[in-house]
């Protein structure tokens, strides 16, 4: 039997907590100093998260290796409760530290040259300061509370990022949009942490994941027993409370990663700065959600895990599916965002551990660079507006044939392309390869429906190829469509190669997306990078709860390897070459392009309104809560506020009626107190004529009265 | 005395004297106020003109010596001593009542001292004088252990209290002190006769004898009541308590009130502390004198709280307190414990801050206005809020509620005296407990009363003089123990259970 205490022991001081505490405190410097300068801002903000970067990749090297260390302190105690801190760095939260950083600064760099001409630029490096230390914190921490606590910080600051313009409608909206998805998403994460809390009496996860692997089920209920202040406590749920907890948990995942049904807000998100969008909304931020999922994998039991794994695939089909048809690049971009986390989630569900954060990895990079290498586009695109000429500067219409005006711009995107589409050679095609792999190890091992799972992972393929080329080649090959639709054409020759600042961030990223960086070309198991994350083997959660180990599905399934690489490799292909014939020069679609408006026909209209789901939310449940409110409204005010006036007015007659006993009878017995006080105070000075004759007399009489008294 | 009229012997007479000069250092702090006193009236002879200065220094260095020596006899004390041919008694609770004593004393100079030009006692060497004489008597109140020494000591302080009261000039004064010469000498005369029946019964004066006991075992109830309560009856005359209060009113209203504030203090706890020999050594279940000092201590408080209620001078007003004080102070004293004893002491000690600090503010408050009514002190509250605030601090000290020290003292004593009701089951106990819970009540009422016309009535009359930092300083420092106190009463409490009662 374990002692909580113990379990939560701070332990032995270990200079590792300056190194960490550093981590913290250079973004937070930046988020405090950065609004009092202006334009040095961010040249500052730069240096802060390069120190950081620095850091980071220090302790990455130092403290890699196969176990973790973590690190345990007290925060504070209420009588026998002790809050805890704790971190834990284990290769996961590393190789995490170091993508953050490194990201955050290459956005940084960009970002002075993106947002050189804005006058909130200081603002804008705080936001950033702010967030680099929020992610922080959900990567260091190894405690359900402070990872909660970051996790809304994190939460706050891509809401002030993405309404960093929020003099514009859209943006502002756009920014509530999403913090009010991240909210509905919270609750179950706030959920899954009071069931946490009730059964275990901490949120530290080491010790949870101690006591979990010490708990049992026993007649269907969850049975943990433990020792809190020396008196054993035996906590008893039902054996559905921990799938509940586990399924909770996701739901702040299903927010902050963008899953169905709260995806939404995610290609809203857009309106805010893109560099902000590579870094919060296409790398990190939204990746904390499968991060998180990682950190408590192995609360996780097999109907939690189903969930996900279905969660994740219908995600993964519906953003694909919605990113066929857009307009704006970023919207594209942002649909293949939920896209990939959808994936990310679905290898989670499907016990693939080290498969979804691998993909995590990659994501991170080849994402980040579509989105920089977008942003060098639209920021060269804006530079063309005038105050005559005004267009859309995200809008895929006006652009095209690009190719010879940015080149680099063009090879670093094609290259993050094939990457995200998955070809061999490319980092995606490793990770999206690995969560195949076991997505159909997964689906052999269920059997019946859920092959349609992987018929989904599979379709996802073709459609990512697909809509991805298809942006290429809208974006990049046949000829500018900005002239013609301007009427002024000489505006072509103005367009020009970003400059180094934007270029060389773009081109890091790139070849990061190269399959080489990760030290393998065809093979996941062979990376470092994978083999740097291992699957916790064995799972904390009781057996009868517990899914299959991932080891053994992959067994099984082994002999598939070869075709399934084959065959998603043939699909990708499909899809590109597709989009190649469609919308290459002097196709049909691709000259008519220019001219397209909102679809009409319905099979497209569900991609470009993404299946109607936000009309759903807006015509369904907004105006089911509307309707609600307006009825609690006025049951408050009839009905409610009608009882409290007829208690009101009942309560003024009782004071009457209380006035008058009191008037009457309490005052009546107080003036005849007084009165007889007074009579008795009035006799007793009696005696105090002035005359002594009278004293002395008195004072013998009263004597002797005393003498008889006591004699007889 | 007595004794040493019985030893015919000259060897023995030899050893007597050598014993005697032994106990001088015993006396010490008595010699001192006797070489004060001298002192002052040399110089009052030897010099003509402004002798404020000179007379001041030597009576306030006489009081400091003193409290220095007492303060030495405290921390090096040893043992109780019977002194000088057991006339005396030299134990731990007289020499911290001489040392709360001589700080009274001190305290009311200070308020003679801050009185201004008019009825300054400084002036002249005479009244000094006669107040170390006083402070003299009563040192030797709180020893005396022999009937003798007793009326003696009670006589020293009573004719000095004569004087005092008349020394200023004024019709009004010379009045008082005639009633109070009178009425001093009928009591006195009443003590005497029941000193000497008690002579009669026993053939000794000294109470702590043997011979004494014995002989009061063997005289019959009737006459040894009688004898007793006469005797008792004077030393209450000097408590102040019911039946021999009546002059109290009208000899604090004469008398100065710096004079005042000692008359009401000091004597009445050295009265107290006789009362509290003499009873302890009577032999148990001869005479019931819980009865007797229960009913005493009843009709004080309900006397001296019932007439305070119609009085229109603050003065006045606190000479009736006084009286139900003295009630109070009797409290402690019936319940005949071990609790009891250290309470009394308690609320005696807190009872003299608190009443010297409340003669210290209506003696302020007097120079403003001219007179102590309450008519006169109309709105004066608003006009000198601090001095406000004091006084209504220090009338709720001597209503006895928190946070003032006053509660700790009335909550001590009366949970001695419920306390020992539930051990003796006396019923006179409850009958204190009750009537003198009830009379806090109405004391409430009339301790409020300044406080009321000082801020909620407004007057037009003008204040005649600005009050001064001084004054301001000498108010906190009076007023503050009592907040202090209030959180603090551990440490006196400590102080006071280190004292050893028993006989």
């Amino acid at each position: 039997m374990i002692e909580l205490k113990d379990l939560l022991a701070p332990n032995a001081f270990d200079p590792l907590i300056y190194w960490i505490l550093a981590l913290f405190a250079f973004p937070l410097l930046s988020f405090f100093t950065t609004g009092l300068l202006k334009d040095k801002a961010s040249v500052w903000s730069s240096l802060l998260l390069g120190i950081n970067t620095c850091i980071s990749g220090y302790i990455a090297v130092t403290y890699w290796g196969e176990m973790g260390t973590s690190l345990k302190g007290t925060w504070f105690e209420i009588g026998g409760t002790v809050f805890n801190y704790s971190f834990l760095l284990d290769n996961a939260a590393l190789i995490m530290l170091v993508i953050v950083n490194f990201i955050s600064l290459l956005v940084h760099i960009f970002s002075a040259e993106y947002m050189r001409h804005d006058k909130a630029k200081p603002r804008y490096y705080a936001f950033l300061g702010l967030f680099t230390f929020s992610m922080l914190g959900i990567v260091l921490f190894h405690n359900l509370l402070f990872i909660f606590i970051f996790w809304e910080l994190v939460g706050l600051s891509s809401y002030l990022l993405i309404g960093f313009w929020f003099e514009k409608k859209s943006a502002s909206l756009a920014a509530n949009k999403a913090f009010i998805m991240n909210r509905i998403g919270d609750l179950g994460f706030l959920t899954g942490l009071m069931i946490l809390y009730t059964q275990f009496e901490t949120l530290d996860l080491g010790a949870i994941e101690f006591m979990m692997g010490e708990s049992q089920i026993e007649d269907g209920n969850w049975v943990v027993t433990y020792f809190s202040n020396g008196k054993e406590v035996i906590h008893v749920l039902d054996g559905r409370w921990l799938s509940a907890a586990g399924i909770a948990l996701f739901c702040g995942a299903v927010g902050k990663s963008a899953q169905f049904p709260l995806q939404i807000w995610l290609p809203d998100a857009m309106e805010g700065p893109t560099p902000v969008s590579a870094l919060i909304h296409a790398a990190t931020m939204v990746a904390a959600g499968v991060f998180m999922l990682s950190r408590v994998f192995v609360l996780l039991d097999a109907q939690a895990l189903e969930v996900i794994a279905i969660v994740g695939a219908i995600t993964a089909l519906m953003a694909a599916v919605a990113a066929l048809s857009q307009f704006d690049i970023k919207k594209v971009l942002a649909y293949s965002t939920v896209s990939q986390l959808g994936y990310m989630v679905l290898a989670m569900g499907v016990g693939a551990y080290d498969a979804g954060l691998f993909h995590l990895f990659t994501h991170a990079f080849f994402k980040a660079g579509l989105f920089l290498s977008a942003g060098i586009i639209i920021h060269q695109l804006h530079g063309l507006e005038s105050e005559g000429v005004k267009f859309n500067t995200q809008d895929m219409r006006v652009m095209g044939g690009l190719k010879q005006h940015l080149p680099i711009t063009f090879a670093c995107f094609v290259i993050c392309s094939l990457s995200l589409a998955g070809l061999p050679g490319f980092s995606g095609f490793l990770s999206k390869e690995a969560i195949l792999i076991n997505t159909h190890a997964w689906s052999v091992e269920k059997g019946g429906g859920y092959y349609l799972i992987e018929l989904m992972a599979f379709a996802t393929v073709i459609l990512t190829a697909f809509y991805i080329m298809r942006a290429v080649m809208l974006v990049f090959t046949g000829k500018f469509r900005l002239p013609e639709l301007t009427g002024v054409s000489d505006i072509a020759g103005k367009l020009k190669e970003g400059n180094r600042t934007l270029l060389i961030p773009v081109v890091i990223l790139a070849l990061l997306s190269l399959s080489f960086a990760f030290g393998s070309t065809f093979d996941a198991e062979t990376s470092w990078l994978h083999k740097a994350v291992e699957t916790p083997s064995g799972a904390m959660v009781p057996t009868k709860y517990a899914a299959v180990g991932q080891a053994e599905m992959l067994e099984s399934a082994g002999a598939d390897h070869i075709w399934l690489a084959v065959v998603s490799i043939g699909l990708a292909l499909a899809g590109i070459i597709a989009a190649l014939l469609i919308y290459k020069p002097g196709a049909k679609l691709a000259e008519a392009f220019d001219s397209k408006r909102e679809p009409v026909s319905p099979l497209v209209q569900v991609s470009f309104y993404h299946w109607y789901q936000d009309v759903l939310y807006t015509k369904v449940i907004l105006k089911f809560i509307l309707t609600q409110s307006k009825m609690l409204a006025w049951f408050d005010e009839k009905i409610l506020d009608g009882c409290v006036n007829l208690l009101a007015r009942t309560q003024v007659v009782v004071a009457h009626l209380t006035g008058m006993f009191d008037r009457y009878i309490i005052d009546g017995f107080v003036h005849l107190t007084a009165f007889t006080s007074g009579k008795v105070g009035q006799l007793t000075r009696s005696i105090q004529t002035g005359n002594v004759q009278t004293y002395i007399l008195s004072a013998i009489a009263m004597l002797i009265m005393l003498l008889l008294w006591f004699a007889f | 005395m007595i004794s040493l009229l019985q030893s015919n012997n000259a060897s023995d007479l030899k050893d007597q004297l050598g014993n005697l000069s032994e106990d001088v250092w015993m006396l010490a702090p008595e010699i001192s106020v006797v070489i004060a006193l001298l002192l002052l009236l040399g110089f009052d002879l030897l010099f003509k003109k402004n002798k404020e200065i000179g007379l001041a220094s030597i009576a306030f260095c006489g009081l400091a010596s003193t409290f220095v020596i007492l303060t030495f006899q405290w921390t090096n004390f040893s043992t109780d001593l019977m002194i000088m041919g057991n006339l005396l008694r030299y134990d731990q609770l007289s020499v911290f009542l001489k040392l709360i004593f001589s700080l009274g004393g001190a305290l009311g100079l200070i308020i003679a001292a801050r009185n201004g030009e008019k009825n300054n006692l400084f002036q002249t060497g005479e009244s000094l004088v006669i107040l170390f004489g006083l402070f003299l008597g009563v040192f030797l109140m709180t020893m005396a252990t022999n009937l003798l020494m007793i009326y003696l000591s009670i006589e020293v302080v009573s004719i000095c209290s004569y004087m005092l009261t008349g020394i200023l000039k004024g019709k009004r004064k010379a009045e008082a002190a005639l009633k109070y010469l009178l009425f001093g000498a009928v009591s006195s005369a009443v003590m005497l006769y029941g000193i000497s029946w008690l002579y009669g019964f026993t053939g000794t004066l000294d109470v702590t004898s043997q011979a004494f006991i014995s002989g009061l075992s063997e005289v019959s109830v009737l006459p040894l009541t009688i004898a007793l309560i006469m005797t008792i009856g004077g030393i209450i005359f000097k408590l102040g308590a019911v039946p021999f209060h009546i002059w109290s009113p009208d000899v604090y209203q004469a008398a100065p009130t710096a004079i005042v504030s000692i008359f009401s203090t000091l004597p009445k706890l050295a009265a107290l502390t006789l009362l509290f020999r003499v009873i302890n050594v009577l032999p148990a279940g001869l005479f019931d004198w819980q009865l007797i000092l229960g009913v005493v201590a009843i009709a004080s408080m309900i006397f001296g709280n019932f007439s305070a209620l119609w009085q229109k001078d603050a003065k006045r007003m606190l000479a009736y307190s006084s009286i139900a004080h003295a009630g109070f102070l009797l409290v402690g004293l019936v319940a005949y414990t071990e609790a009891g004893n250290t309470s009394m002491l308690f609320y005696g000690a807190m009872y003299l801050v608190m009443n010297v600090g409340a003669f210290l503010l209506i003696a302020i408050l007097e120079r403003r206005t001219g007179s102590a009514a309450f008519d006169d002190m109309r709105g004066l509250g608003m006009k000198m809020p601090f001095l406000g605030i004091l006084v209504v601090i220090v009338m709720i000290a001597l209503t006895g509620l928190p946070p003032t020290v006053g509660f700790n003292a009335k909550l001590y004593v009366f949970s001695a005296i419920w306390e020992a009701y539930q051990v003796q089951n006396n019923s006179i106990l409850l009958w204190v407990f009750i009537l003198g819970l009830l009379n806090t009540v109405v004391a409430l009422f009339y301790y409020l009363k300044l406080p009321y016309y000082l801020f909620f009535k407004t007057g037009e009359k003008t204040v005649l003089e600005k009050s001064s930092i001084p004054d301001h300083i000498w108010g906190t420092i009076m007023v503050l123990p009592l907040l202090i106190w209030f959180f603090q009463s551990e440490w006196l409490m400590n102080v006071l259970n280190s004292i050893n009662f028993v006989f």
